[in-house]
């Protein structure tokens, strides 16, 4: 049962996607009252990482920071600026519109709102089914009716749920609902984008559980979109944290909690709540807010409100550069405490 | 033994459906005192909110609800005011902030002109005013306060949203702040500079803070004290550290364990919590939690356990003691993976 520590090696493996140097801006109306040009929101602005198969890859940050934005591009949602996305060795964005459909059943997505990503006028069963006839898979509807039921099981909720409409469930069941409905199609990946946000904590736990599970039984593929490091801990192999479009920093998930580079992602660890009364941390608050995305700080995007800053983070952008193995980060002063060996047990 | 600031005793608080009243919280009594912040946790349906709407008198415009017990803040007893008395207490003696900070300031009025509205209740003359909304301006961090004044909220943040609210509640110098998820709608960065805005406010002002939130990361780092509710009913109380240390309700120690931390190394499996709250009008007989409770025995499907001290605690829960003492360990099994 406990199954500690068998975190799939992603490395060496041919990555099942694969993303080089994405970039989506969007241009906003010119606002001809302030004069100039149109301003433009750098959403993801050169993005490179690459998902192994049954790799979890958790992308952290804060509102605005362009996660979500790459999420949507990696669903093929919206059209990138610029960048490629393969996927499992074929180039993913140059798919035409026939074989995207056929593709997209490789590629499924969990969101926030399970309320809101389910048709209130259709039984569950119904929104589970529709997904399969999106795909054309399976023949007879009694064969699709128990597949779905098949489904509700393997996700924890009883066959008989599947008669039930979406206002009748719970927060949880109805997540549930939307994880069962995206492993109707067999996916190889999936992208999660704060699936478990709006839930209680207690359920909270069994859908991480629960998409644990499915990934080894499914060998699921997740790219993990969440605003809260915490829970990335655990469901993480490996770990993205972005600020203002850019990823900041890149490592294995124990490397990375245990030994964070970039002084935003100690920022954020920090700031984690603890449900520890006396580790009330004499914490290195980070001041001020994330400025807009139209008008960046020059240099590093980071440096307005990062506790390190000299004058060379002003004027130089520090590229994203590998420190030890697995290990990169976006900074001039990266903290380089030495690995731990191991992992912690 | 300091007096209560607030003391709210036997607060029931029903929905009429039908031809039944359903209890959204049932039989709570606690107290806040001068100068401490509380912090009322539980999931969604606990009656958290509902606890907080009641003491803030809010919901007695809606006829189908049904407020019963005592309500006192010192020596008002709020239950028994007027609707034009409570409209003086709000703002004056207890001031509120809540979960989205955007959507409660009015968008086509400019900050400045949405904090002198609070000041205008208590100070005269323009000039007076205009001084004391920069002062609360400063007061709650926010930067460059004279510019502020002229934004609309939709040109600034959420977290800065969050201190113009709160500068607004604390307008009338209210002797309790009631902030009803003030965090939760933040990114975490911001939640961390936004709580410690209330604790320097308590600190300065000597302000009692009820606050009520999900998040038990929060309260261990906020509050003196925590009251923890499920389905309706307070199943727990202590001193903050006391209650971390060691909760002795069933439902409290899941919650804790359940919570996924930055701080402890990953497990396969996160502990979690079997099933979900009851909803009121399908709550289980005897104590609420029993279903999904891994400790309960068969007294617990009938009876409901009374909220009871126990140390510096006050607990509902027949097997307090056994958890106390170690005999049970709750959720032992699935615990132990996480420790690092």
């Amino acid at each position: 049962m406990t199954q500690l520590e068998t975190v799939p090696a992603a490395t060496g493996a041919e990555p099942l996607l694969e993303i080089r140097d994405l970039v989506k801006h969007y241009r906003l109306r010119r606002q001809w009252w302030k004069g100039g040009v149109a301003p433009v929101v750098k959403a993801v602005d050169g993005v490179s990482l690459s998902i192994g198969r049954r790799e979890t890859l958790a992308l952290v940050g804060e509102s605005g920071c362009g996660k979500t934005t790459l999420g949507r591009l990696v669903l093929r949602l919206e059209r990138p600026t610029s960048g490629e996305i393969d996927f499992d060795g074929a180039s993913w964005l140059d798919l035409d519109r026939r074989s995207l459909r056929d593709g997209r059943k490789h590629i499924q997505a969990i969101f926030q709102d399970p309320l809101g990503a389910l048709d209130p006028r259709r039984t569950v069963r119904q929104s589970i089914v529709e997904a399969m006839d999106a795909h054309g898979l399976l023949g007879s509807r009694s064969a699709r009716s128990a597949r779905a039921g098949e489904l509700l099981e393997s996700v924890g909720l009883r066959a008989d749920v599947g008669k039930r409409y979406p206002h009748e469930l719970s927060g949880g069941q109805r997540q549930r609902v939307t994880i069962a409905r995206a492993i109707a199609v067999n996916p190889k990946f999936v992208v999660a984008d704060e699936a478990v946000s709006a839930l209680d904590v207690s359920v909270q736990a069994q859908i991480i559980n629960l998409l644990a599970e499915l990934q080894e039984s499914l060998d699921i593929s997740y790219l993990f979109i969440s605003h809260g490091l915490a829970t990335v801990r655990h469901v993480a192999d490996r770990v993205g944290v972005m600020y203002l479009g850019k990823l900041v920093e890149l490592a294995p998930a124990e490397e990375l909690f245990s030994h964070p580079a970039h002084p935003y992602t100690s920022a954020l660890l920090a700031a984690a709540p603890a449900p520890e009364p006396k580790k009330v941390k004499k914490r290195r608050m980070l001041s001020g807010e994330i400025p807009s995305a139209t008008n960046l700080p020059s240099g590093c995007r980071f440096r307005t409100r990062c506790p390190k800053a000299q004058a060379l983070c002003a004027e130089v952008e520090p590229p994203l550069v590998r420190l030890r193995d697995g290990h990169e980060a976006a900074c001039h002063f990266p903290d380089l405490t030495p690995a731990a060996e191991g992992s912690p047990s | 033994m300091t007096t209560p600031l607030l003391s709210v005793e036997h607060l029931t608080v029903s929905f009429r459906a039908g031809d039944r009243y359903l209890d959204l919280v049932h039989d709570a009594s606690f107290e806040v005192k001068p100068g401490e912040i509380v912090a009322l946790v539980g999931e969604s349906g606990s009656g958290k909110t509902i606890t907080a709407r009641a003491i803030m008198g809010l919901l007695r415009r809606n006829p189908r609800m049904r407020v019963q017990g005592r309500i006192s803040l010192v020596d008002k007893e709020l239950l028994g005011l007027s609707d034009a008395q409570i409209r003086n207490v709000r703002g004056r003696d207890i001031g509120m902030i809540f979960q989205d900070p955007v959507g409660a300031l009015d968008p086509v009025m400019t900050v400045g002109d949405q904090v002198r509205e609070a000041v205008r209740r208590r100070h005269k003359g323009r000039a007076v005013t205009r001084k004391r909304v920069l002062e609360l301006l400063e007061q709650v961090g926010i930067t460059d306060p004279e510019l502020r004044l002229k934004q609309f909220p939709h040109e600034i943040s959420g977290g800065m949203c969050q201190r113009v609210l709160i500068a607004t509640a604390i307008a009338g110098d209210p002797a309790l702040l009631i902030a009803d998820e003030p965090t939760t709608a933040l990114d975490v960065t911001i939640q961390a500079q936004v709580l410690d805005l209330v604790k320097r406010l308590r600190d300065e002002r000597e302000m009692s803070v009820l606050l009520i939130t999900h998040d038990m990361g929060v309260a261990a780092q906020t509050a003196d004290r925590i009251l923890v509710m499920y389905g309706g009913s307070l199943v727990e109380e202590g001193p903050i550290e006391d209650f971390f240390e060691q909760p002795y309700h069933p439902y409290s120690v899941g919650l804790i364990s359940a919570v996924p931390r930055v701080d402890v190394a990953r497990s396969r499996r996160l502990p979690a919590i079997p099933g979900a709250v009851p909803e009121a009008a399908h709550r289980p007989g005897g104590c609420l939690f029993h279903p999904r409770c891994p400790v309960a025995v068969q007294s617990c499907t009938t009876d409901v356990p009374p909220l009871r001290a126990l140390g510096s605690r006050r607990v509902a829960c027949v097997r307090a003691e056994d958890v106390r003492s170690g005999a049970v360990q709750p959720w032992a099994e699935t615990t132990e993976a996480v420790v690092t």
